[in-house]
């Protein structure tokens, strides 16, 4: 119908407005780059680079090492960058799941109406109830062997509930507009009026969503391994090991170099943040309406 | 008075459904940790079967040998008659005993840096909102940014600068040795010494989400037909603000912070582990990496029942301040 037509449009005009907006742009280069290091970066930097030697320990930055090793005489950058893949793939797996889930029930729940809306609200309630962070380290702490996968759905269970409510509430106000009833009236099922009508208008504010749902997964997973915890299924090297580790070792406090081995993850995780932040914060990538005004 | 009620009755079944869940979730799942802590008094500690399961009877309130709901009612009710949550496998005392110990500290440092962060956050807002222009853009981008921090990068730098660099602050403890407790002058300094930077993460930590939330808030009511109104009789903008502006744009967050009120021991997990300051959040991951299952189940139980009494107090109070919704289902 007719919104498919603006779907089409859409897709390539999401760029160009991305790149109209310097501040997204750059937040836009960050963020490629940061998939770059996590997919072509893991296979160019060797795995004997995250290898232990205490002949090179702590190393000011050199060509060899750029940002200089650990105490333990690992290659920081190498860690970095070997870290980089799980977060990056847990974080926005687990937005995704987030969205998806919360985007059916809240689309359904706010559609239908009636006893499912019911329904799902009553679960959607319980689980609001449950303490997020504290819930998904439990559970990640007694599961122990997760891989990226079940971990990203970890993040999910225990994320999705308030977003779902949000959802549902925008999709009782876009119900009430005049051309969800014009679909109705022309007999168009639930299901295409759900997700082909309402489902479009809604994606400015899951587009926006999704990207804080990112930050909150990638603050929680690194967290955890902060925290000092290990899943074996996730791999032993990534940024909350990183920061864990130089807090614990305490290397810093004798020798300068140790602080390069604390910053360098929050330095990362601060980039990370920034780049989403500047992203999502120019609405009009996500809505055709404000991009028209400009 | 029905409406009251009602709301009653659902908090009631949340917090039986939640609790419930706990248990089947320590009971069912993988690698169960009252199966884990069975065969860990077995294989390590060489115990033989029966005496085992008398242990795994008296820390988790589980008798292994009954069918699983039998099992599952005689924990509901030694929690809801006795407000017994078993006992500590590491401890040794009971685990209510051992959160009514801890939990008043974190009480303690989360509830002021909250209610400051709110308040600063309000004036913060308000004032951003009232004045506009390049400081309201850079102070806007600048909490945005301070929002999205982690906590525990927070938290870091407050102990790198405040604690490795000037040497200001004590390096983790409640209160220092040879402190006597007691309303003594030293005691109380003491005391707010060693909150003073666990309080000031929490509070760094909120302040962003306040601020932004609260010039949202302010706008929405700036543009309003009675501020118009109001502009139009002459009043000063100040006065405005003040009496208008301000009281009707804190009413929405007021529900939020009342919320925020029962999430917050979820922050505590980090900033407590942090600054080794010994609240429900440190109890936690000592309970984890030690396996204390008990100690575990019983503080998530808490911290549960913090957010459901926090939801209600919120519905309750703002059903007060703004009579609109007690009409309306709570959506």
């Amino acid at each position: 119908m007719i919104t498919k037509k603006i779907i089409k449009v859409r897709t390539p005009k999401l760029l160009i407005t991305l790149a109209k907006r310097k501040s997204s742009l750059f937040g836009l280069v960050i963020l490629v780059s940061f998939f770059l290091m996590a997919t072509l970066g893991v296979e160019a930097i060797p795995q004997e680079s995250l290898k232990r030697n205490p002949a090179k320990s702590l190393l000011p930055p050199s060509l060899e090492h750029p940002l200089g090793t650990d105490y333990a005489g690992r290659d920081i950058f190498a860690q970095i960058v070997h870290g980089s893949r799980s977060v990056l793939v847990i974080s926005f797996l687990g937005a995704f799941f987030i969205v998806l889930i919360s985007s059916i029930i809240g689309l359904i729940s706010g559609y239908t109406g009636g006893i499912i809306d019911k329904i799902f609200m009553m679960i959607t309630d319980i689980f609001l109830t449950l303490p997020g962070t504290v819930l998904f380290i439990v559970l990640a702490a007694i599961l122990r062997r997760v891989d990226v996968i079940t971990f990203a759905f970890l993040l999910s269970v225990t994320g999705w509930a308030g977003l779902a409510r949000s959802i549902r509430s925008q999709v009782l106000t876009i119900k009430e507009r005049a051309f969800v009833e014009a679909a109705s009236v022309l007999g168009l099922s639930k299901l295409h009026i759900a997700f082909n009508e309402i489902m479009p208008n809604m994606l400015p504010y899951i587009g926006v969503s999704f990207s804080f749902s990112v930050l909150n997964c990638l603050y929680q997973t690194v967290g955890l391994f902060f925290l000092g915890l290990t899943c074996e299924g996730v791999g032993v090297t990534n940024w909350g090991m990183m920061m864990n580790n130089a807090l614990a070792r305490g290397v810093f406090l004798l020798n300068p170099i140790g602080m390069i081995y604390l910053f360098t993850p929050i330095a990362f995780i601060t980039l990370f943040i920034l780049s989403i932040v500047l992203i999502a914060g120019t609405r009009e990538i996500f809505n055709p309406s404000l991009r028209e005004e400009e | 008075m029905k409406w009251i009620f009602v709301r009653l009755i659902r908090s009631v079944l949340t917090a039986l459904i939640v609790i419930s869940l706990t248990f089947f979730l320590m009971r069912l799942m993988p690698g169960s940790p009252v199966e884990m802590t069975y065969y860990h008094y077995i294989t390590v500690l060489r115990l033989d079967p029966e005496q085992a399961k008398m242990l795994v009877k008296a820390s988790f309130n589980i008798d292994l040998d009954s069918p699983i709901h039998v099992q599952y009612l005689n924990y509901m009710y030694n929690l809801f008659t006795r407000g017994d949550l078993g006992k500590s496998l590491t401890r040794g005392s009971p685990v209510i005993e051992i959160i009514s110990n801890d939990l008043p500290w974190s009480v303690f440092t989360l509830s002021i840096a909250i209610f400051s962060s709110f308040l600063l956050g309000i004036l913060l807002g308000s004032f951003l909102a009232y004045r506009g222009g390049i400081i309201d853009k850079i102070f806007t981008q600048f909490f945005t940014i301070l929002s999205c921090i982690p906590s525990y990068i927070i938290g870091i730098f407050l102990i790198f600068i405040l604690i490795l660099q000037l040497r200001m602050f004590p390096s983790g403890g409640r209160v220092s040795l040879g402190v006597k407790p007691g309303f003594t002058l030293e005691f109380i300094a003491d005391v707010l010494w060693h909150a003073a930077l666990p309080t000031l993460s929490y509070l760094l930590v909120y302040l962003g989400g306040w601020v932004i939330s609260m010039k949202g808030s302010a706008i929405s009511v700036l543009g309003s037909d009675y501020v118009l109104a109001a502009e139009a009789r002459g009043l000063k903008k100040r006065k405005i603000m003040q009496s208008y502006v301000m009281r009707n744009a804190i009413l929405p967050l007021f529900t939020s912070l009342m919320i925020s009120l029962g999430y917050m021991f979820g922050g505590a997990v980090f900033i407590e582990n942090l600054f080794a300051y010994p609240g429900i959040g440190y109890t936690l991951m000592w309970a984890l990496n030690n396996r204390d299952y008990p100690l575990l189940q019983g503080i998530l139980n808490i911290i549960i029942l913090a957010i459901i009494l926090s939801n209600l107090v919120a519905d309750l109070t703002y059903s007060m301040l703004d009579p609109r919704v007690r009409r309306g289902e709570s959506a």
